[in-house]
């Protein structure tokens, strides 16, 4: 497990962590403005994976989610002397890259165009592929390739701002308060729009939910 | 896990998201994402973007628009209360007029302007002559046979023009039965200038005429200067009735002929006076000579 699934782990457990991670990224941040600008690579080394899969799972292409990744941490390096620690460092970037890629698909909307990602099967996701290939009773690799493609399908169908809420929920892993802070919306707003987005993700994939 | 305990098992959503979840990239990726980052960190480095970037898109619409508003308000501006802008150019107007007050040739000049209204000084009121020039003058100025100064009203700015026109007409007149006073040696250059200070620029010349009219009062006594033509009474009666008469007065609204010979009067005395100082006027041999 390299340092961004670390990461993306640490991010799914109790405060008390995450208080301890956004205190060391401020200490970082306070290296960065005081001048030591090679400081700044540790913070994208922890946050480039997560930051890209959010990008990737609201784009659905791995090109356009590197570009835009990239041009998140630009901006955070280039607006960083502007972060005053009023909220964690990785909130902070997270709404740099959100709003970057919001605008993205603004723009982009009629492009239609998806490249995916290989599964990284570990422990839990290789459990439920085989579960859903057993029932499926296909081959394994071409029954993925297609449930990708399904997800995908289904990501894409709802809203942009339906899509981030389920995106920085139910795949990074942040809290309801941690998205409000990131889409600048009421707590719920993310609440109303998460359930509204599952409700039709499951009428989308219940092909699979019932097998 | 057996193949029985899987097959019983269900897939919920969030089971299915998990899936999305372990979309990776491969490592080596990561290598060419930073490459290509760096190259983009040091490009942001050297191209430090100006202050005003973040505002393009705001600055697309804004400035057209702002350079469409900015050229209406100069419009309105200049049609509305343009006589404020070019308050110290009426303020020079005045010093020059009231000199001219012992040159009846340059009286005339400014009194042969179309749509001249003579008026007493007891008479004067800004309001309600807005539209119309404003003449500054006073009762004893009809007895000395000129009017003492005209203005444009609608160069006029406020009201509080018209007290210190007021208070110049008064001490003006008396400047006209002797040598004048020149109220532009009041001002300095500064003031004359299209800007200065208009309230200090009339203070100056107000107290310089005062002081001018106590020095100048002595002369006045003497029985020659209070000597008045047949001619100066005359005109001082014809200038009486031509002020007296208001065009916005209901009473004269339907009397064209009372309005009609008012403007002739007028138009006779400037005529008179234009002339008068002309015959006053003659060359004889080598010298310029003038007639008393």
């Amino acid at each position: 497990m390299n340092v961004g699934s670390k990461a993306l782990d640490k991010t799914l457990v109790a405060s008390p962590e995450r208080q301890q991670e956004a205190d060391s990224d401020w200490a970082v941040v306070q290296q960065v403005q005081a001048g030591d600008l090679p400081a700044f690579d540790k913070l994208i080394l922890k946050y480039r994976e997560r930051v890209y899969g959010v990008i990737y799972n609201m784009t659905s292409n791995r090109e356009d989610a590197a570009d835009l990744t990239q041009d998140a941490f630009i901006k955070a390096f280039q607006s960083i002397h502007r972060f005053q620690g009023q909220s964690s460092f990785f909130t902070w970037l997270y709404r740099i890259a959100v709003n970057s890629t919001l605008t993205h698909l603004r723009k982009a909307r009629l492009r239609t165009f998806f490249s995916f990602e290989k599964i990284n099967e570990e422990d839990k996701t290789a459990e439920i592929i085989s579960i859903l290939t057993d029932k499926s009773g296909g081959d394994r690799e071409l029954f993925v390739k297609e449930l990708q493609e399904k997800l995908n399908e289904a990501m894409q169908k709802l809203s942009i701002k339906h899509r981030t809420v389920v995106t920085l929920f139910e795949i990074d892993g942040l809290s309801h308060e941690e998205i409000a802070e990131v889409m600048d919306c009421s707590v719920g707003t993310v609440r109303s729009r998460l359930h509204y987005a599952k409700q039709l993700l499951q009428a989308e994939l219940q092909a699979y939910t019932r097998l | 896990m057996n193949d029985h305990q899987r097959s019983s098992k269900t897939v919920t959503l969030e089971d299915l998201l998990r899936i999305k979840r372990a979309e990776r990239p491969p490592a080596e990726f990561w290598a060419s994402f930073e490459k290509s980052l760096r190259a983009k960190q040091l490009a942001a480095i050297v191209e430090k973007r100006p202050w005003w970037y973040s505002w393009r898109p705001v600055f697309r619409w804004s400035v057209p628009a702002g350079a469409v508003a900015a050229v209406a308000v100069t419009v309105l501006s200049l049609r509305s209360g343009g006589g404020l802008a070019e308050a110290p150019q009426t303020g020079r107007e005045i010093a020059t007029a009231i000199p001219v007050q012992s040159e009846p040739a340059s009286l005339e000049r400014v009194a042969l302007q179309p749509e001249t209204a003579v008026a007493p000084a007891s008479s004067f009121d800004a309001p309600r002559h807005a539209a119309e020039p404003v003449v500054v003058a006073a009762a004893e100025s009809v007895q000395s046979s000129a009017p003492a100064a005209v203005v444009p009203a609608e160069r006029t700015p406020s009201g509080a023009l018209a007290s210190v026109s007021e208070q110049i007409s008064g001490v003006a007149v008396a400047s006209v039965q002797t040598s004048p006073v020149s109220v532009t040696t009041a001002a300095t250059e500064s003031e004359m200038r299209p800007g200065a200070d208009f309230g200090a620029f009339f203070e100056r010349a107000v107290a310089h005429l005062d002081e001018g009219f106590r020095t100048m009062k002595q002369p006045s006594s003497e029985p020659l200067a209070q000597l008045t033509t047949p001619k100066d009474a005359r005109r001082a009666r014809l200038l009486a009735f031509g002020s007296s008469v208001d065009a916005n007065s209901p009473m004269y609204s339907n009397a064209s002929n009372v309005l009609r010979s008012r403007e002739r009067i007028t138009s006779h005395l400037n005529d008179e006076a234009l002339y008068d100082s002309i015959r006053r006027l003659g060359v004889k041999g080598n010298g310029v000579s003038i007639q008393f």
